[in-house]
């Protein structure tokens, strides 16, 4: 099964991501995606993400690998970007593919509710010239025990 | 000598660092102090919610082995998405 994952400084294209996606994906009847882009909130001039390089691919392809256990897809694929972006920028693709839709949008909700609070990311905002992290909010966190149950 | 690697908020305590454990520090428990007076504020940090330490790039959630060549890592919360 195609499963991929990918840190990356460069920027990210989702609509070519997802066509060379829906090459990889099989029998699938069912494609969701995911697209997350910074937000222009405010005063908010660039976000810089840091990762730990070599844990934090290994931490994306678990939260890859756990979706891919817990649904029936046919394709998998996580893209994130680090280091310097700006608002509008993407920050982050997912997609997955299945044979059914309920798996599909699922799947993509439980990968998104993992990289928000539990993948090895540091975001840090910049506003009127001063940095501030970003820490999880207790939406994100909470929004992970969904799938604890 | 072992290494240390900072994240998130932890990076603004101290960059990346080399340093020989004395034969005092086996374990993370015994780190975690002897660390916060080469590097003040580690023990303050690692209280906040979402604070972890990886060693070798495997997190650890109980008192762990530390060894002189180990790579020892200090994450704030975690971010991501």
């Amino acid at each position: 099964m195609y499963c991929q994952t990918d840190i990356t400084r460069d920027p990210i294209d989702p609509a070519a991501l997802q066509t060379k996606f829906q090459h990889h994906s099989g029998e699938a009847g069912a494609i969701a995606t995911f697209t997350g882009i910074v937000r222009g909130e405010g005063d908010i001039t660039s976000l810089t993400l840091s990762h730990y390089q070599g844990f934090t691919e290994s931490e994306v392809e678990k939260i890859a690998r756990q979706a891919t256990m817990r649904w029936p897809l046919t394709a998998c694929q996580i893209v994130h970007r680090v280091g310097l972006m700006h608002p509008g920028d993407v920050i982050v693709f997912v997609a997955a593919a299945s044979k059914h839709r309920r798996a599909a949008f699922e799947a993509v909700d439980f990968v998104m509710d993992y990289l928000k609070s539990d993948a090895p990311f540091w975001k840090q905002e910049m506003r009127s010239g001063k940095t501030k992290w970003i820490e999880p909010r207790l939406d994100d966190l909470e929004d992970k025990t969904r799938w604890q149950a | 000598m072992a290494k240390f690697l900072f994240f998130g908020r932890f990076s603004d305590l101290s960059g990346d660092l080399s340093l020989d454990l004395p034969d005092t520090v086996q374990s993370s428990d015994d780190l975690i102090p002897w660390l916060d007076a080469h590097v003040a504020g580690v023990v303050e940090m690692l209280a906040r919610p979402g604070s972890r330490v990886a060693i070798n790039k495997e997190l650890i959630v109980d008192n762990s082995p530390i060894s002189n060549s180990d790579e020892i890592a200090f994450m704030s919360a975690l971010s991501g998405g």
